[in-house]
């Protein structure tokens, strides 16, 4: 089911919300029960088996990881079989006639949660306990499971009447299936959740919420209903047969795709983190004006940012924390100046990215141009940390430096997202190169380009969803605010009929 | 925010239903214009159903007779009865009905839901009739065509039938709101004077393969074999003579149509004559022209084809139109289809 | 967490100016990767590695994640050695 539909506006999430007003009222088990059967409705009921046996063979997991601590050559084994099966159902996922929806997103979410039970750090989830007290302060009880930490059961660490009790066994499940992340992220970490599924003045119905929630989650449906999906009509006949566009053509279809797939996917995770606000749930941030950025590294901090921390911590860091203390091992530098040379270089550096983009391509997709794409982002990193090593002198703050920056980024963006939409490498290569030497054929080139000004301006002038939210006056918007919501809630629930006419 | 959405959403829908021709896609005025002459029972003795072909193809000012072209774009045999009834609770019975579909549009669901119940052009209790028939039939290819939205059909009825808003925003925007109300007030006008009669592609010739060229097996949906069966045997209850006038096509989508689906259709359409004795098949299923009468990808014929196919039916009209040869106008087509005639002319 | 520790020991302000190559480099136990230009996460992972190796002690990933300060990697530095 999409967010931006009408099954979902107005069948579904009414339904959610006011069973949510009815249960919350019994407490934070009822509230995130309801919430997982949502979760697993919204699903669709032939898919839901197959979440719920990931749901039970990654506690099992989690349980058994959690429980070897001790023996740690037990945990990596349960750990490395574990994230094998979970990318195995993804590759299966992926390869069926109907693919599973948000596989990808959910293997992930469920390595990330098998990776987090390894340590003291992560209470085990699936038999914790916290308690809150009515004064809202949190008290830690770990009833841990094995020999050493026994379940504490005696006087004092009995809630007492007036304290509140939140399940923490239904903190895995819930984080694994909420609805707002399910198909298409954020991709949430047990750290991004914990604290606040723990606390029950999470699991209160509150008007605030829903305020604010609904304000971003019409953002969200507006960025893509009425910014991502017109521009179908300039992206689709232009990669569909990029050998017969002009120079201008093959680049507004470039250009097209790469603001149709930002605002389509900021759109869609505007809507999540919206969706999750109305419930209560704050989601973790997934963009931060990307295009912005002055530097493909800075491009990955504020593109589909909840991937990049993933990726970060669950395989750069581990890649490069073993290259560097194995070249400690060795005698070998693994400060600045050993970066700067090119074994240096290629092993703590090259090696690490290469390997980390190359899955973040393939995450995305099966297919040469999904690993062409992140072998070319590995490079554009590559070359982006080199010039930091090599000049390391301050970034000239001029208008004319950070415009020339913010423009060499995109245009690295730009050929990575032409490399990722094209079915085919050459048909990408024949969009940037231009195989033709005509200008333009399209009839309509003056408009689309007009509309691609307009998009621009839209991309590098405006606040994004966050900033505009924050400088909101709190939820109780004044009258202008409150006119330009209810157009925009006009516009948002006509631009769900669609916005191209049947020709 | 609730009173500016409610204004506001309010406002739009009430232009949505009070000006459709300001900003609906310039296709709905000849649709209109064929819901004027029906309002207005300005029909004539010859009536004209069926789908863009016969549509672009039959001018009714050609025929030498007064006749009214109620064919429509993407039509089928739910659009055909349901003007087909109107036409009937009119004063004035035809005394012949064309009826024209190609093997496409008996095979799978066009535009039910974008042109028929967006344009306005069936109410309530055809809709109705529709949701019974196709439960009743088990068959509901054409009334959950349009099933994306993924709200309950009974609300999508509903919502449809209301004109809801969100269904038109497309055309809101294309149209800018009302920046297509001359044009569109000027086609209506057209449409009107020429009885229904529109164009739509008026290329010099078109070689691409039409939908025809491209089935695999003529097999009927069971759905729209009901609302053909039932067109039929109300006009047997009339007493009105009906023929199926198969429309040409281009010689590239004749050549391409199987052997076995042209067979099909054409003994398909044989055993509603052999049931209904007042109606027959004018001619095999497959005519081919050549490519230059034709306007665009979909085998519409141009003006100039439109022309003079016209002109042919209107001699066919004189005489015996269940007997008409179509196969040989003055420039004869390059290929014969049957075998039966080899013509001759440069094509 | 951690109680922040009061001053920054030579030998932790040490690790910081061989992993970044700046001798003037000016440490407290606040100062995080955002006051510090060249502590990115790559060199973060050095500055630990590095850390190891002197103090001959050894940090999961986890515990690297979490040292977000010049005073998390001293504290957590002593609390290895402690334990």
């Amino acid at each position: 089911m999409s967010f931006a539909s009408y099954g979902f506006l107005f069948v579904f999430l009414p339904v959610a919300l006011a069973g949510y007003w009815l249960v919350a009222r019994w407490g934070p088990a009822a509230a995130m029960g309801w919430l997982i059967v949502c979760s697993l409705a919204f699903y669709g009921a032939d898919h839901v088996p197959f979440l719920l046996l990931s749901i039970a063979a990654n506690a099992l997991l989690g349980l058994w990881i959690a429980q070897t601590d001790a023996r740690p050559r037990a945990q990596t084994a349960i750990l490395s079989a574990g994230i094998a099966l979970n990318l195995i159902g993804m590759a299966v996922g992926r390869s069926l006639d109907v693919p599973l929806p948000g596989i990808s997103f959910i293997a992930f979410t469920q390595i990330g949660y098998l990776l987090d039970q390894r340590g003291n750090f992560t209470l085990p989830v699936m038999a914790g306990r916290v308690l809150a007290t009515s004064n809202g302060t949190i008290q830690r009880l770990r009833a841990g499971i094995g020999p050493r930490d026994k379940p504490r059961d005696n006087e004092d660490d009995r809630p007492s009447r007036d304290e509140k009790f939140t399940p923490l066994y239904m903190t895995y499940p819930l984080m694994a299936v909420f609805f707002p992340h399910l198909i298409a992220g954020p991709i949430l970490r047990l750290r991004d959740v914990e604290a606040q599924f723990a606390d029950p003045n999470t699991w209160r119905f509150r008007g605030e919420n829903l305020a604010a929630g609904g304000f971003i989650l019409l953002i969200g449906l507006l960025k893509k209903t009425l910014l991502a999906n017109p521009l179908s009509v300039i992206v689709t006949p232009g990669f569909a047969d990029p050998g017969a566009l002009g120079m201008l053509d093959a680049w507004m279809a470039a250009v097209g795709w790469s603001f149709q797939l930002y605002f389509d996917f900021s759109g869609y995770s505007d809507m999540a983190i919206g969706l999750g606000r109305m419930f209560g749930v704050r989601l973790p941030e997934n963009f931060a004006s990307p295009y912005k950025a002055q530097s493909v590294i800075d491009y990955w901090q504020r593109w589909h940012i909840t991937l990049t921390h993933f990726l970060m911590s669950t395989v750069f860091n581990p890649l490069t924390l073993a290259v560097m203390r194995w070249r400690r091992a060795r005698g070998k530098g693994t400060n600045a100046a050993a970066q700067r040379r090119l074994d240096g270089f290629c092993q703590m550096l090259l090696a690490p990215l290469t390997v980390t983009m190359a899955l973040a391509g393939v995450w995305h997709g099966t297919g040469w141009n999904y690993v062409a794409f992140g072998l070319l982002h590995a490079a554009f990193l590559g070359a982006n940390h080199a010039w930091r090593l090599f000049r390391p002198g301050p970034r000239s703050g001029r208008w004319h430096a950070v415009l020339g920056r913010v423009a060499l980024t995109y245009l690295c963006v730009l050929v990575g997202a032409a490399v990722f939409r094209s079915p085919t490498l050459n048909g990408a290569w024949s969009l940037l190169a231009g195989a033709h030497a005509g200008i333009s054929t399209d009839p309509h080139v003056r408009l689309h380009a007009a509309w691609l000004f307009c998009l621009a301006a839209i991309v590098w002038g405006m606040p994004n969803t966050r900033q505009i939210v924050t400088h909101a006056r709190g939820w109780q918007p004044t009258v202008p605010w409150a006119v330009a919501a209810g157009c925009a809630a006009t516009l948002g629930l006509l631009s769900l009929g669609g916005t191209h006419e049947f020709v | 925010m609730a009173a500016t959405f409610a204004a506001t959403f309010a406002s739009v829908w009430l232009w949505v239903i009070a000006m459709p021709l300001a900003f609906l896609e310039p296709e709905y005025a000849s649709w209109r214009a064929k819901q004027v002459l029906l309002d207005r029972c300005d029909l004539g003795e010859v009536l004209i159903f069926g789908d863009s072909r016969a549509t672009v193809g039959i001018i009714p000012a050609a025929l030498g007779i007064k006749a009214t072209n109620l064919a429509v774009g993407g039509g089928e045999a739910v659009e055909a009865l349901a003007a087909l009834r109107r036409a009937l609770s009119c004063p004035e019975r035809p005394k012949l009905v064309i009826v024209s579909m190609d093997a496409v549009h008996f095979s799978r669901a066009d535009l039910f839901w974008e042109r028929s119940m967006r344009f306005g052009f069936l109410h309530s209790d055809e809709l109705a009739e529709l949701r019974d028939v196709s439960t009743r039939l088990g068959d509901v290819s054409v009334y959950e065509e349009r099933h994306i939205d993924g709200i309950p059909s009974p609300l999508r009825d509903r919502l449809y039938l209301a004109h809801f808003p969100s269904y038109y925003f497309a055309s809101l925007i294309e149209g800018r709101g009302l920046w297509r109300w001359q044009h569109n007030k000027g086609n209506l006008a057209a449409s009107v004077a020429a009885r229904g009669q529109y164009y739509f592609g008026t290329a010099d010739g078109s070689d691409t393969v039409a939908a025809d060229g491209q089935l695999t097996e003529f097999r009927a949906l069971p759905v729209l074999e009901w609302y053909f069966g039932r067109m039929l045997a109300l006009l047997a209850e009339n007493d009105i003579p009906a023929v199926f006038l198969p429309m040409p096509m281009n010689e590239a989508t004749a050549r391409s149509v199987r052997p076995a689906v042209r067979d099909a259709f054409q003994q398909w359409l044989a055993g509603y004559e052999a049931r209904y004795p007042e109606f027959h098949v004018a001619g095999p299923v497959v005519q081919a022209w050549p490519n230059r009468w034709f306007g665009d990808g979909f085998s519409h014929l141009n003006p100039a084809g439109a022309a003079r196919f016209s002109a042919m039916l209107a001699t066919c009209l004189s005489a015996d139109i269940a007997h008409c040869d179509f196969l040989s106008p003055d420039d004869a087509p390059s290929v014969s289809i049957l075998g039966s005639k080899q013509p001759t002319g440069d094509g | 967490m951690h109680a922040t520790p009061i001053a920054v020991p030579p030998e932790i302000a040490d690790i910081f100016r061989f992993v970044l190559r700046d001798d003037t480099l000016e440490l407290t136990p606040r100062t995080t990767p955002d006051d510090v230009p060249g502590w990115d996460s790559m060199n973060h992972i050095a500055l630990v590695v590095e850390a190891e190796c002197r103090f001959g002690v050894c940090f999961e990933p986890e515990e690297i994640d979490a040292m977000h300060s010049v005073g998390d990697l001293i504290a957590a530095v002593r609390a290895k050695r402690a334990a």
